[in-house]
């Protein structure tokens, strides 16, 4: 390149970097005030060149733009005025209480709007930019509800009560919802392959490329398993990147050569702890609002699980709060909400008793099974399965059981002719999980004896008392011959 | 643009970045959430129990040896080492509450089950500050919970076994749970989460009952591990013959462990 060989006979001889037989550019000296850093094409190239101290070599020594610890002491010491480097969170808040429903782009809006529109001002709204919607629609009922106050009205979480109520119940259900789509994600989407942010490599689960971008970029955002939302997530910080916006600092750069040279040497391979755009991506924010995750994690870590000995109170936690299969009543598929309630709706609707059917009849388990898949056989062609008697529809079947009454309904005995189809088992369930056939078994079944104590002593004593007689019925006379 | 880093300066650059101060913490960031993350996968396993050094080193030659003389097992390892094809299944999270001085603390309950659908099954309950340390303290403890399932016929012998080889029974709290057994192609009539158990145990074919506050998940779900875990209990005819005693792994190692820890000691 003509303007490098042009600062070569410029240089001394004596300078002791000046290496005229190499064609490595980077170690040829070029001055300071020579036309070639002037030229326009060769910024970038030695822009790159004269930073080029690796720190994969070099990174024990110190240079001026590590000695500039500044921007570290602010982040430990500064917290609340490092908040102001980044930008505003953007939110997007619809008030409830105007008729049109304005949309406020940001808390300093929401909070502003509340103020001049409404004349309320509410305290530590900081604690709620998490599920800020559905705090607004909460107090915009309380406030609908409540006498006009005169002036303004400020709402402080510490002394008032119901505004504590509505922000418990709007973090309870903020929570739920968040831990409710992680489970629907981790099923779903974290599954799904994906390309590194960094390189051109492609990932089969989100794990793994999390795995990746740790061990071979340095790239920690956290463990998969403390995220939500991690598409929208990957989706941001892939912007920033293309956009050649630095992750960590948000500076922009002309290139991405540049951006990823500044991330290596400033080691800014992360995002700021302290931009709270990304607090709604880790699930450790739902979970306390008003606590940083630094004071979360700060907490010493205290053995939770020794109040939690017992090992019926760690399991008790877990409550079932999805609706189940329904239980189809058996002659009309009417839906019941729990099986004892299908049972009670049948005996109500045509005397139907299962329980006493079993006694009379004497049924074990697999012949109960049998007749519950028989009668649903049955009713779905609208037959009787007592009497075999064919009906035309489900309300003249019902009609005919109610008319004949329990008395008519006994198991109809097998054999050819009968109602009991020839080839069939009916130990298939007919309905896909049958809640019926999962609780009809209230009581132990009279054969079911294993667990009987009382019935095993009584036998005991009585064979023990048996034996007492005989043996006092023994004389020596017997023996003696 | 290599920036991908060579291996030995990555290792250096993490040296760095912990060694010095205030760098150190700067250079975790967000990463404070990834706590607990290891450069490389695991460090190899340095087992503490006698029966991790004999696993360790290959003298147990399957898991049913350690089930046979019921020895408690206390390093995870060991199950990852015979059971490799385990698969975890996370149930739920549940935010647990507790109120102290500082107001409401909140803390994530992980409910995990683990079993490798052939006669495998773990249930495991951990409750941590971050969800991901709850689930990766179920997972373990899911493990060190891991039983074997008897599973037989139900009339004709042929064939793999595909069910409860009897009616068993579990209970807890207030749930009671009851496995049958079922002919081939009934599948597991069973309410969603105990199906998923049995599924993870290897059981094809079951009918369940159950007693009790079945909303309480968490004891239905256990209630159902403890009858998956009678089957082994339930003395069946094809038991009956004599069983030849063998020594147990201690005693037959125990001069190969002694010098174990006679290499650990020097």
């Amino acid at each position: 390149m003509q303007p490098v060989s042009a600062a070569a006979p410029a240089a001394a001889p004596s300078a002791p970097s000046f290496r005229l037989e190499t064609t490595n550019k980077f170690s040829v000296h070029v001055g300071k005030g020579s036309r070639a850093r002037r030229n326009n094409e060769l910024q970038e190239f030695f822009a790159t060149r004269d930073d080029s101290s690796d720190d994969e070599e070099t990174f024990d020594q110190i240079d001026d733009g590590d000695l500039d610890l500044s921007s570290y002491e602010s982040e430990d010491d500064k917290a609340g005025d490092q908040a102001g480097d980044f930008k505003p969170v953007p939110v997007c808040v619809r008030c409830s209480l105007c008729a049109d429903r304005p949309v406020l782009g940001s808390m300093g809006d929401v909070a502003g709007h509340l103020r001049d529109k409404h004349m309320v001002v509410f305290r530590k709204l900081g604690h709620m930019a998490l599920s800020m919607q559905a705090y607004v629609d909460a107090w915009a009922v309380q406030i609908t509800e409540e006498p006009d106050v005169q002036g303004l009205r400020t709402v402080d979480p510490e002394t008032h009560a119901r505004d504590r109520e509505i922000r418990e119940r709007v973090h309870r259900e903020a929570l739920e919802a968040v831990l409710a789509q992680q489970a629907v994600e981790r099923r779903g989407v974290a599954l799904e392959p994906r390309k590194c942010l960094f390189c051109r490599q492609h990932c089969d689960t989100r794990a793994t490329l999390f795995r990746h971008a740790y061990r071979e970029h340095s790239f920690n955002i956290g463990l998969p398993d403390n995220l939500v939302q991690v598409d929208e997530f990957l989706h941001i910080l892939e912007s920033k990147l293309a956009a050649q916006q630095c992750l960590y600092c948000e500076k922009t750069f002309t290139s991405a050569a540049v951006l990823r040279k500044h991330m290596r040497k400033k080691k800014h391979f992360k995002i700021s702890a302290h931009n709270r755009l990304y607090d709604r991506f880790y699930i450790v924010n739902y979970a306390e609002p008003g606590r940083s995750w630094e004071e979360i994690e700060a907490e010493a870590d205290e053995d939770e699980d020794e109040g939690d000995a017992p090992a019926e109170g760690a399991w008790a936690d877990w409550e079932d709060d999805r609706v189940g299969p329904v239980a189809l009543a058996l002659f009309d598929r009417k839906e019941c909400p729990t099986p004892e309630a299908c049972w009670a709706y049948m005996r109500e609707q045509c005397g139907f008793d299962l329980q006493a059917l079993r006694q009379t009849a004497g049924l074990d388990f697999y012949a109960t099974v049998r007749l519950l898949n028989l009668v649903r056989t049955c009713s779905d062609a609208h037959r009787c399965f007592a009497c075999a008697q064919q009906f035309s529809d489900t309300a003249q079947l019902v009609a005919h059981l109610q008319a004949a009454g329990s008395v008519h309904m006994v198991v109809p005995p097998e054999g050819s002719g009968g109602v009991w189809e020839e080839g069939r088992d009916y130990l298939r369930p007919v309905v896909d999980n049958d809640p019926l056939l999962m609780a009809f078994d209230c009581d132990p079944e009279p054969e079911d004896d294993e667990h009987d104590e009382d019935g095993s002593r009584r036998r005991l004593e009585e064979s023990k008392r048996r034996l007492r007689e005989q043996i006092e019925g023994l004389t020596l006379e017997d023996a003696a011959d | 643009m290599a920036d991908s880093a060579p291996a030995d300066s990555r290792g250096g650059r993490g040296g760095f970045g912990r060694g010095r101060g205030t760098r150190g913490r700067g250079g975790r960031g967000r990463g404070g959430r990834g706590r607990g993350r290891r450069d490389d996968g695991e460090a190899a396993w340095v087992p503490v129990t006698k029966l991790g050094r004999l696993v360790r080193d290959g003298k147990i030659k399957s898991i049913e040896q350690v089930y046979l003389f019921s020895l408690p097992v206390k390093e995870y390892q060991i199950i990852d080492i015979f059971l490799p094809k385990l698969k975890d299944e996370v149930m739920k999270i549940t935010p647990v509450q507790k109120q102290t001085r500082a107001g409401q603390r909140t803390r994530f309950k992980a409910f995990v089950a683990i079993g490798d659908s052939d006669g495998h099954v773990g249930l495991g309950v951990k409750c941590a500050k971050e969800v991901a340390t709850a689930i990766r303290g179920a997972i373990i403890l899911a493990k060190l919970s891991v039983i074997p399932v008897r599973r037989g016929y139900w009339f004709s012998k042929l064939g793999a076994p595909h069910t409860v080889p009897a009616k068993v029974t579990g209970k807890c709290g207030s749930v009671i749970c009851r496995l049958v057994p079922a002919p081939r192609g009934t599948g597991l009539v069973a309410a969603p989460t105990p199906k998923k158990i049995l599924s993870l145990a290897g059981i094809i074919d079951c009918y369940t009952t159950s007693r009790g506050s079945t909303k309480t998940l968490g004891n239905f779900v256990k209630a159902t591990f403890i009858a998956i875990s009678n089957t082994y209990s339930f003395l069946t005819p094809d038991l009956w013959a004599e069983t030849a005693f063998t020594q147990d792994p201690y005693q037959e190692f125990s001069d190969y462990l002694i010098k174990a820890e006679k290499k650990n000691k020097n």
